[in-house]
């Protein structure tokens, strides 16, 4: 009788938790089906949706309703009667926008999809080849792309290190013909880049008589003019020449009165791109590990772009300079444009523009004006006249999120739907991606006496400071006895860079530096013995930049167990670490060590 | 209806189309009585039996089991049955389907006394499938006495069974007769009958021929039975036993006559060669053949 | 004191209540082993759905969206649950009753009713098995996501579509001799689960199949599973009373066939 009662409540929990580990779907929203996608049985072309709040991309209807034929918007309203042959959408307490349109992009590779799946219906290209812009153009999927094309800048200056060649403009004769290419091209607008560098950085720039001379050109060829700019003095140059906007706020200085009164004056527009000054200044604060609302969606590229870092310090007085100079700008009554530059480092297309409009508010603007610059101005200002207002006859670019962003703007991150020109959006997830990197075991070395094999990931490579201009040697050679298999590291550590390295390096992820979740692990153990000196064990993680954290042991010429904690490796986010390093140094000269059985428990 | 009385049945029918399977059957068992229910194929014995258990609806008379409905759950309760061929799942061993049915009971035996009196101890643990038909007899007893019945309905027990599991039924059941059960038994065993029943039915489509204690049927025919091989011819036996009926094969004669000893001194007169004499009583199957084909005629 | 032969009880006949639960767990015990000891049984049961529920939504590029993997998950989670009740009752119970197992059950003073439910709650385990082995593939290799609450519902809606699926069964195998219910109960089992469109999505299949499937209690469970798991699908009150219908039809039918005149 015991037997049997211990046997069905071992059943029954059995069952239970069979139950319990059964896949839901990632998204927390209780009506988004498997995989992320946004219901895709939603009607198509025709509907009638309401929600609580609908922001039409100047003004508030609560509740809203919408109605849609054909793709397009046909009525508007806080109540009409709906057409019963119309499929209706309850969304409920949700808030219904305008499709974002991000007024600064650079895209290529998964740009668009990612941007769409973040809600992102329109991206402005900011400067490309005029090819790459041609195919954008004609791309089926993703948001719905607008180009200026190739930029107006000087042979060799800011914009031609991208792997294009813009069409010359060496000075003010050239500027007809650089107008005249673009149109043919199918340029939109025109970018004029006026970048002279920074500090050590120095670039050829086109001149102010150039600018003019551009400017002149763009409105010869019915092309509004925009000029990236990253001082005080070049956006004088910019704004005196008529350009309609600057694609950056500048941060060399604050900005002063004549150029905002005039910027303010003429209706001008600055697309602050406060997310890639944020790039810039080091100052990266997006939590793409943990978030809901974020992880599970971003792309391979769009994980890479967000962890790359520009070289050098955390300079938060630029950002700081970027953040007031907005402010000055907003102040003034200048039209701020919601754009986010992404790829650059520390910014990924689509989410890039939540994070701007984030920082947007902390620059003054209220949660509405925010939203306004992200989908009613852009439209504005680039004369796109069928989007970014939910209006009659507009498309049906639509964003549906839970809440209310005027009380926490980064509510437009919890999307719960997404229509482009009428049609259901299916988002697409890419956790999976990420799981599937997460490895079962810790053995990261399975060596062989030939073979430098790795349990997981890329595996194991030579590793040493010429990147970094350093010139120490490094030579990896897999050896071994009856006892285990091991990899030799021979070399010299050698003056160059004030850190000099050598040694293996093991990557977890499938690429170079791709991180992988490693917090499952607490311990690395793994034997080593060499000729004596101290070993230094260095982790990578996207979260210190370029600089791994590093723990120190001393080797001598027996194999000896070592056990480092994960936790000591402080400051790497162990939940994404994108290399782990034996190497000599810093001391200089010969060395000479083995490594074996590495493990991660 | 006497008091101690079991089953009572009066005045039953039972029409299948055009057969006329019972016609005014009227019966007693009391407590403590074995009966035996005789009777060629298609006499109505399994028709009884179903009308006993309600697995039928008489078209005419009365049926009572204990005073209740046959087939009402009280006297299923106090009715142990065991029908010819019947199928119990294959799969499942003799313990188990004991098992199962002591579920069914208040009062049901213990598992290893049923196996006991049904004599299955070596077999308990088999699948029924496994089982020879006398096995699955046994089996099949044991069911019906789990429930320590006051009614056991045994429709040909004995069929297979070899010669030390029918004596151990046969012990379980003159051992519950004695406590009291009611017993109603159809068997072709007669002997089983003659030996072990306290009043015999004798049914012939579906009427009641005959009944009474084995020994007032027997008596019915007063006589003995006589064999003998002649090499008279059948003419010459025919007319010299005149209206005696008798079996004649080849050599072989059998008969029976109410006065043997005048036939045998006739038959050693006209055949003095006569050989291999036998002159017995007359046995129970013998009145029975007797007495159906009396009716027949 | 007798041992053989129980005194005649002075009130009261029938099995006691307290023992009724007993008899009842018993009965299922007896009909569980013989069930899992036939392999004819047990084994389609379990590995047919599974099979070809793989075949479908693994092996064949039929799970290519969120939705047909759920719609293909609910498809064969009905077509695997429907078998155990049905072949249970309808073959079952032929053969129960050509055996004789059936009229010696019933001068047994074991209500009927409990062999009924104990075999109703067997093939309810051997669905909950098909539903365990079902999920798991799905859950693993079919992609399927759903939210606990709709795993759970399409459980239970799996289990308790055993009813109609006994009732049907009982209709089946109280009428029919058992050699004849193991080819009918088939052509009604995959008959009914092709119609119904458990295998091929019924808007691919001829105008009149489209238009019988509503009749199909399989059409129904799967209409129930697909509220479940939040698929489109008709009205759910028409399901439910369609199955409570063909429910008491298909057990009604069945009682007179159960209580049959003995012929000989």
């Amino acid at each position: 009788m015991m037997k049997t009662w211990i046997l069905s409540i071992a059943l029954i929990s059995a069952l239970v938790a069979g139950w319990l580990l059964l896949p839901v779907p990632s998204h927390s929203d209780t009506d988004t089906n498997a995989d992320g996608d946004v219901r895709e049985q939603w009607p198509d072309g025709d509907f009638t949706l309401t929600a609580a709040r609908v922001f039409t991309g100047t003004e508030w209807l609560e509740p809203g309703w919408i109605e849609v034929r054909d793709g397009r918007i046909s009525r508007v309203g806080e109540s009409f009667e709906a057409d019963p042959d119309l499929p209706m959408i309850d969304l409920g307490d949700r808030t219904v926008l305008p499709g974002l349109i991000d007024a600064h992009v650079h895209a290529f590779g998964t740009a668009l999809t990612d941007a769409l799946n973040f809600g992102v219906t329109t991206v402005l290209d900011q400067a490309t080849d005029g090819e790459w812009a041609r195919q954008l153009r004609q791309a089926s999927a993703g948001a719905r792309y607008f180009s200026s094309g190739p930029p107006a800048t000087a042979p060799g200056g800011h914009g031609t290190q991208y792997g294009y060649t813009p069409p010359k403009v060496r000075g003010p004769e050239d500027a007809g013909e650089f107008a005249e290419t673009i149109l043919d091209g199918g340029s939109d607008w025109m970018k004029i880049i006026i970048e002279r560098g920074t500090g050590d950085w120095q670039v050829p720039s086109i001149d102010q008589e150039t600018v003019d001379a551009l400017v002149k050109a763009a409105n010869d060829v019915d092309l509004m003019p925009v000029a990236h700019v990253s001082e005080l003095e070049t956006a004088h140059w910019a704004i005196d020449a008529n350009v309609h906007g600057l694609v950056h706020v500048f941060a060399d200085q604050p900005a002063d009165d004549a150029l905002l009164e005039n910027m303010a004056a003429d209706d001008r527009f600055v697309i602050p791109t406060l997310v890639a000054m944020e790039g810039v200044a080091g100052t990266v604060a997006v939590d793409h590990h943990s978030d809901e609302r974020i992880a599970p969606w971003l792309s391979g590229e769009q994980r890479a772009s967000l962890t790359q870092r520009w070289p050098g310090a955390r300079n938060e007085t630029l950002r700081k300079r970027a953040i007031k100079n907005t402010r000055a700008m907003y102040a003034a009554g200048i039209a701020i444009l919601a754009g986010s530059d992404a790829p650059n480092p520390g910014t990924a297309h689509g989410l890039s523009m939540h994070r701007e409009m984030e920082l947007l508010v902390e620059a003054g603007l209220s949660p509405h004006e925010a939203l306004v610059a992200a989908t009613f101005l852009p439209a504005k200002h680039f004369g796109l006249d069928d989007r970014g207002l939910l209006e009659p006859e507009r498309r049906a670019d639509l964003l549906v999120i839970d809440g209310d962003p005027r009380e926490d703007i980064s509510a437009t991150l919890s999307i719960h739907a997404i229509w482009q020109g009428g049609r259901p959006v299916k988002r697409v997830l890419t956790l999976e991606e990420t799981v599937a990197d997460v490895p079962e075991h810790g053995r990261m070395s399975e060596f062989r006496i030939d073979e430098a094999k790795a349990g997981f990931g890329l595996g194991w490579s030579a590793t040493d400071d010429n990147m970094a201009g350093g010139e120490s040697t490094v030579e990896m050679q897999p050896d071994g006895d009856d006892a285990r298999a091991w990899i030799r590291l021979t070399g010299e550590i050698r003056s160059g860079f004030d850190w000099p390295w050598a040694g293996a390096m093991f990557f977890p992820g499938d690429q170079p530096m791709a991180p992988v979740d490693l917090s499952a692990f607490e311990t690395l153990r793994f034997k080593a013995r060499g000729e004596p000196a101290g070993l230094r064990v260095m982790a990578f993680s996207p979260a210190l930049g370029a600089m791994p954290a590093t723990q120190t042991i001393e080797i001598d010429s027996e194999w000896r167990d070592f056990e480092l904690s994960l936790d000591e490796f402080s400051g790497a986010d162990l939940a994404a670490i994108s290399g782990i390093a034996f190497v000599a140094g810093p001391e200089l000269g010969p060395y000479q060590f083995d490594l074996a059985d590495v493990i991660l428990e | 209806m006497s008091d101690d009385s079991a089953v009572a049945i009066e005045g039953l029918s039972v029409r299948y189309g055009a057969i006329q399977a019972l016609d005014d059957v009227a019966l007693e068992l009391r407590e403590g009585q074995l009966l035996a229910l005789l009777g060629p194929n298609g006499a109505g014995k399994t028709t009884l039996l179903s009308a006993l258990l309600g697995l039928l609806r008489p078209d005419g008379g009365q049926v009572r089991v204990f005073g209740h409905r046959p087939g009402s759950l009280p006297a299923r309760c106090l009715s142990g049955v065991m029908l010819q061929n019947s199928g119990v799942p294959e799969l499942l061993s003799a313990a188990e389907l004991i098992d199962q049915f002591r579920s069914y009971h208040n009062d049901a035996m213990a598992r290893e006394a049923v196996i006991e009196l049904a004599g299955i101890e070596s077999l308990a643990d088999r699948r029924f499938a496994t089982l020879s038909g006398g096995q699955k007899q046994q089996v099949l007893f044991a069911l019906a006495i789990v429930g320590r019945p006051r009614l056991l309905l045994l429709d040909e027990p004995s069929n297979g069974m070899d010669i030390n599991a029918r004596a151990r039924l046969w012990r379980t059941v003159q051992a519950m007769r004695d406590e009291g059960c009611a017993v109603l038994l159809t068997t072709h065993y007669i002997e089983e009958a003659d030996r072990l029943a306290d009043e015999v039915i004798l049914l012939d489509r579906g009427r009641i021929l005959a009944q009474g204690s084995p020994n007032q049927i027997k008596s019915r025919l007063s006589g003995s039975e006589i064999r003998f091989r002649t090499r008279m011819g059948l003419k010459k036996l025919q007319t010299m036993l005149g209206e005696v009926q008798f079996e004649f094969s080849s050599d072989r004669c059998r008969l029976i006559s109410a006065t043997p000893e005048r036939l045998l001194a006739s038959l050693l007169q006209a055949d003095p060669e006569l050989t291999d004499l036998e002159v017995r009583p007359v046995s129970l199957e013998d009145a029975l053949s007797s007495l159906t084909l009396e009716h027949a005629a | 004191m007798n041992t053989l032969t129980a005194p005649l009880p002075s009130s009261g006949h029938g099995l006691d209540p307290r023992r009724m639960a007993g008899a009842l767990g018993h009965e299922a015990l007896g009909e569980w082993r013989n069930l899992v000891r036939m392999p004819a049984f047990s084994i389609p049961t379990l590995l047919f759905p599974v099979g070809f529920y793989a075949m479908f939504a693994i092996v064949l590029p039929f799970a290519d969206t969120t939705q047909a993997a759920a719609t293909l998950l609910v498809n064969f989670t009905i077509f695997g649950v429907f078998a155990p009740g049905l072949f249970a009752f309808g073959v079952g119970l032929a053969n129960d009753r050509d055996e004789g197992w059936l009229r010696l059950k019933q001068t047994a003073p074991l209500p009927i009713p409990v062999m009924m439910i104990a075999r109703m709650l067997v093939a309810m385990v051997f669905a909950l098995a098909v539903v365990v082995a079902l999920f798991a593939v799905a859950a693993t290799a079919g992609g399927v996501r759903l939210e606990r609450s709709a795993w759970l519902i399409l459980a239970i809606t799996g289990v308790l579509a055993v009813i109609p699926a006994s009732a049907i069964g009982m209709a089946l195998g109280a009428w029919m001799k058992a050699r004849a219910a193991i080819a009918i109960v088939n052509i009604a089992y995959l008959g009914s689960a092709m119609l119904s469109g458990l295998w091929f999505p019924l808007h691919l299949m001829p105008d009149p199949v489209q238009s019988i499937a509503p009749a199909l209690p399989p059409f129904h469970l799967a209409e129930l599973g697909r509220h479940a798991t939040g698929l489109e699908a008709g009205s759910l009150a028409v399901s439910l009373s369609w199955l409570a219908c063909v429910t008491i039809i298909a057990a009604a039918l069945a009682m007179p066939g159960l209580r049959r005149q003995e012929r000989k």
